[in-house]
């Protein structure tokens, strides 16, 4: 057994009445086997036990200890902190409704649950001479879902839309769609088809990244989609006039917002596909208005245009042609990646993708800045 | 509260496909502006023969009239993403169609000009 070394865990602290939330730095001894949770434990028996957290089963079966860990989402019972450097920052889960230090409230993703259909309810009881139906191992990979709440806190989507129905209850929706168990899947198909349903998922897949129980809900998500565009059409009704319950107004909703589109802590590439995107995305808007403006002087003759093309010729305006052409390119490539994994079609090729995407921008940027150069010279 | 009468599917698969058309309007856009067109379009001259062709007139028109839509759509998906209630979403909508109408007649009165060869 190796002796245990000191780790400085920093955490984030919040009363309900205090005035802005603030970390407090506990030195805490670990082992190699040590888990986040065990050390807050520790913390709260030998140092504060006036430290608010949840957590149930030790074992990653209840999902209830699900934490922010150096800006990742984790379960803090299966989470070593050894390896993790000497100062390890621990925060409650984002987009949900704060109770107190790592405690939310997680009493509005429940409900968004029964909305979509859960919990699924068997017709009759299994018996001894009952076998599971076949093909049923593609169902259970949607009912492992722990409701711990990871996928929601990872999304940048919930991050800023409070109606959006979240990665976990629409993953839930597509479990009931495949299996109904004597439910209308077209009363979920029609609850998801909605502006703040699967429609507002930009695919970063971070939900599927985080998910302790590989549920998958990025590929739900896309799955649904599929079937909303080419399966029977979802009938319009009062299933489709859902919404998501109001956060108790207990402490600050943890909403993080635009920040939340910037964090690069624990991230992966899907991630950052779509924030890449939505940034070039507004880039090329406000190119597309200015390369209007700078027409006009085609209109005012001969002249004004040749003023222009000398300016064109700057160095200056070179490099911004370059970067131009680095957002048409990922922005058209990475476009065809996001409707394509959007329907369906790649969703569990999405990190290749990214990676081709990448690579071709590159190639065509290198090729195309050759060509600019080429032509000035 | 969301609208049960949503055409949320629509205008996913109206900016996906808006964007697809614009890869491939784009890319003759690039090639025929830089490479079709002999060593590019770089005098007065140059450009305003080239636009009065009317393939690459129509072609222009047409691409202005997608990428001011795909644009539009994205503008309102990021209003969404921050949580725009469905009350003021016809009022986006709203806004953004004017948006459109403006750029694209803005765009067409350009090429209009220029094909007349103005100034």
């Amino acid at each position: 057994m190796s002796s245990p070394s000191t780790v400085q865990l920093r955490v984030f602290r919040y009363k309900p009445g205090d005035p802005a939330p603030h970390y407090d730095t506990f030195a805490v001894p670990v082992t190699p086997r040590t888990t986040v949770l065990e050390a807050l434990q520790a913390i709260r028996r030998d140092q504060d036990p006036g430290l608010m957290l949840r957590h149930s089963c030790h074992h990653a079966s209840c999902g209830t200890c699900g934490l922010r860990v150096d800006g990742q989402e984790v379960l803090a019972c299966v989470t070593p902190l050894a390896d993790r450097g000497p100062v390890v920052t621990v925060e409650p889960l984002q987009n949900a409704p704060l109770l107190g230090d790592l405690v939310v409230d997680m009493g509005p993703f429940y409900a968004v649950f029964t909305q979509a259909g859960m919990p699924l309810v068997r017709s009759t009881e299994a018996t001894a001479a009952s076998r599971p139906a076949v093909g049923i191992e593609r169902l259970t990979r949607f009912e492992n879902c722990l409701e711990c709440g990871l996928c929601v806190s990872a999304c940048p989507v919930a991050a800023t839309d409070p109606l959006y129905l979240g990665p976990a209850a629409l993953a839930a929706a597509w479990r009931v769609v495949q299996e109904p168990r004597g439910q209308n899947p077209a009363r979920a198909l029609a609850w998801v088809d909605q502006e703040h349903g699967c429609w507002r998922c930009h695919l970063a897949f971070e939900c599927s990244t985080v998910c302790p129980n590989d549920v998958q809900p990025g590929q739900a998500i896309a799955a649904l989609r599929q079937r909303l565009v080419l399966g029977e059409p979802a009938p319009p009704g009062p299933a489709a006039a859902a919404t998501r319950p109001a956060p108790a107004p207990t402490g600050p909703a943890r909403r993080v917002g635009l920040r939340a589109w910037l964090d690069p802590r624990g991230r992966d590439v899907g991630y950052w596909a779509f924030v890449l995107h939505r940034l070039t995305g507004l880039a090329l808007v406000a190119y597309l208005l200015l390369h209007l403006w700078v027409l006009r002087l085609l209109a005012r003759g001969p002249a004004a245009w040749d003023e222009f093309i000398a300016l064109a010729r700057s160095p200056l305006f070179l490099a911004l042609d370059g970067l131009l052409l680095f957002g048409v390119l990922f922005h058209g490539l990475n476009g065809v990646r996001v409707a394509l994994v959007g329907l369906g079609a790649a969703a569990r090729r999405q990190r290749g993708l990214f990676w081709a995407v990448l690579l071709l921008t590159l190639l065509l940027l290198a090729a195309g800045v050759a060509a600019l150069v080429a032509a000035v010279h | 509260m969301t609208d049960p009468t949503s055409r949320a599917k629509t205008w996913w698969l109206l900016q996906a496909l808006s964007g697809l058309a614009l890869v491939l309007l784009l890319g003759v856009h690039f090639v025929a502006q830089h490479y079709v067109a002999q060593g590019g379009l770089r005098t007065y001259a140059q450009v305003v023969a080239y636009v009065r062709h009317p393939a690459v007139a129509a072609l222009e028109a047409i691409f202005l009239v997608v990428v001011a839509v795909h644009a539009a759509l994205g503008l309102r998906a990021v209003a969404l993403d921050f949580g725009l209630p469905a009350a003021r979403q016809r009022s986006l909508n709203a806004a953004l169609a004017v948006g459109v109408v403006l750029v694209v007649g803005y765009g067409l009165w350009l090429l209009a000009q220029v094909r007349g060869g103005a100034g």
